[in-house]
Formats: structure tokens, sequence, C-alpha cells
């Protein structure tokens, strides 16, 4: 009689932690973030290039939705098309939430990508990503207002230049300001569930 | 009579064997050939690898060639602590002491195919080696 009560007991314990564990605790705890959270007072730096999707685009047409830049270039082989890949997957695993993110990549070699070619590039990842170019005088300071670091190196008489450049993923939030700076290295599904949290 | 006969046969044929297979495991081998796959307007696609050498002196992985990639080169990308990254060819080769191993892997080493041709399924590449014979290895494209 008492052993049996006792056994209920602890099945009702192990029970009820189990829960505990599975559904509220992971509730309780704070998001955790996979990047480096910014908390800006002000709006995120302006960017007006020439966009794949025609003519001079801005930031603010894309007010309402989390805005994920990233500088690049497409001939970047190496970490540009991962993490490209990586954000569509992303956007895969956020279903109905992803038509509120728009991503956008800035080239930091805008000789060589032209806007035509850009549209095919980014097209290959997710026809939702859209390109930007412009003059370099453009790109530099909106680069250097992002804190992005980049230069032309040189390359060889094959390769032509490489440019070194900042790899990371810039998450512009709903309200305009600039809220996370993600690693290069950033999974999709690391990605996804800090977008989620941001909408 | 004629098990004896059998019986020689079956041992001239292993003792031809054994060589053959000690050959194989004292090499340069490469396995694990990958390349992401990339835009088919891209210029240029990375191809990672594993390479070994399991032979008594240094190789060195100077080159590569496809039929899939106008050209190849040997480079290394590094992104440091600021996320900043660079990518540089590697002059002088990537050196394989006697004995070990070296991973051609994403953010670290890798061959450049340059003016990519083909975008999906595999194709094949010739390493140049300085201290053994070119090898030829067969690269999946795959998303990793
Ligand atoms: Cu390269």
């Amino acid at each position: 009689m008492t052993v049996k009560r006792l056994v209920t007991i602890a099945v009702a314990v192990t029970a009820l932690s189990a829960t505990a564990w599975v559904f509220v605790i992971p509730r309780l705890r704070p998001h955790v973030f996979h990047g480096v959270v910014m908390q800006s007072e002000t709006p995120a730096p302006a960017i007006e290039l020439e966009a794949t999707t025609g003519g001079l685009v801005g930031l603010d047409s894309f007010a309402g939705k989390l805005v994920v830049v990233y500088f690049g270039y497409t001939h970047c082989p190496d970490i540009c098309p991962a993490t490209l890949a990586s954000l569509n997957k992303a956007l895969d695993l956020m279903g109905d939430g992803a038509d509120d993110v728009q991503v956008v990549m800035v080239t930091v070699d805008p000789e060589r990508d032209t806007v035509e070619y850009l549209a095919d590039y980014m097209a290959y990842f997710d026809d939702s990503f859209i390109g930007m170019t412009g003059s370099m005088e453009d790109i530099s300071r909106i680069a250097t207002a992002y804190g992005v670091y980049f230069a032309a190196d040189e390359g060889d008489a094959e390769s032509g230049y490489t440019i070194a450049h900042n790899a990371s993923v810039m998450v512009i939030g709903r309200d305009g300001h600039l809220r996370l700076i993600l690693p290069p290295d950033v999974t999709a599904d690391e990605i996804a569930a800090d977008l989620r949290y941001l909408q | 009579m004629r098990a004896r006969r059998v019986a020689l046969g079956l041992l001239a044929a292993a003792v031809t064997l054994v060589p053959a297979a000690c050959n194989s495991s004292r090499g340069v081998t490469v396995t694990d050939g990958w390349s992401r796959p990339v835009p088919p307007v891209s210029p240029a696609s990375a191809v990672f690898l594993e390479i070994s050498n399991d032979l008594d002196g240094r190789v060195t992985l100077t080159g590569a060639s496809s039929e899939a990639c106008g050209s190849m080169e040997l480079h290394q990308t590094n992104i440091d602590d600021a996320g900043v990254m660079t990518m540089r060819p590697l002059a002088d080769g990537l050196l394989l002491e006697p004995g070990t191993s070296a991973r051609l892997a994403p953010g670290g080493t890798h061959l450049m195919c340059l003016e990519p041709e083909v975008f999906e399924g595999s194709f094949d590449v010739e390493l140049v080696l300085d201290g053994a014979a070119a090898i030829v290895t067969t690269v999946t494209i795959e998303d990793r």
C-alpha cells in the first residue's frame, strides 16, 4: 500500500518535472542570439543603391520587414555562396514568416558585379533575394557606415584581384534599427531562430 | 597432381597480389572531393577534399586542372576575429610531410575553379604533385 503510493508519487513527480523541462523551461529561458546584439538609438545607416529589382532602391522600401544585409561579391567562391545558401534555407525554415524578411546583398565589387549579373546570381539562391550595386564611392561610404571593411587585393594574372571583406550578416529590425550582426559561419537553423525572435 | 597445380597457381596469384596491395596503401590518396553548388553564372567555385601522404618523402600539392574549369588555383581563405575574410593564392603549394594528411575545407584551403562549366553532378580533377605522380579524383557537387 505505502510502496504503491510512493511509486505513484514518484511517477507523478517525474512526469511533472519532465513536462516542466520540455514545455515550460524553454519558454522561460531568454532567447540567446547567435551573433552580436546591437542596441542602436539611431536608424541603420541609409542604403540607396541600384537594385536587381530595378532602379535606385533604399532601405525605406522594406519598411516593416526585417532586412538582412550582406556585403559580398560573386567572385567569392567559398564563404559567400555558403552564406547565401544558409540564408535561403533559413527562409525555408521560417515558412510564412519569410514573407516579412528581405535579404539584400550589397556587392563590394561593383566593377565586376553589374546589376544584370547580380540578378542572375541572386535568383539562383532565392527569387526574393535582392542584389545591390553602385559606384565604388557610394558602396565604400555605406560599408564604412556599417563597420564593414573591404579592400581589393592583388590577385595573380589568372584569378584577378580578390577582395578582403567583412563577411558578417547584418540584421535590421522592423523599426529600421540595426539589431544583430551574425558571424559568417552561422547556420540556417541559427539564422531562422534569431530572425523569428526579431519578428 | 591437379590439386597441386591449382595450389601453386593460387600461391603465385597471392604473391603477385601482395605487392599490389602494399603499393596502394603506401602512396598519396585523395578522398572526399566535393564542391558547393554555385549559380551557373558564377565566375568561380571552390573544390574541397582530403589528401594524405603515406610515402616516405615530402609531397607538395602544387596545382590542379579539370575539364570542368577554365583554370584552377590553390587558394587559402582566412577569416579573422573581426569577420574579415581574405583569399590568397598559396604560391608555394600545400606541403605534406610523410605520414600526414590535410583537409581542404570551407574557410581554409581550397582549389579555386575559375570559369566553372559544370554546376551539378560531379567532375574529375587532376591534382599536380611535387614528389609523387599526378592523381585524378572525382569531385561531387553537393550542398553541405
Ligand atoms: Cu579561391
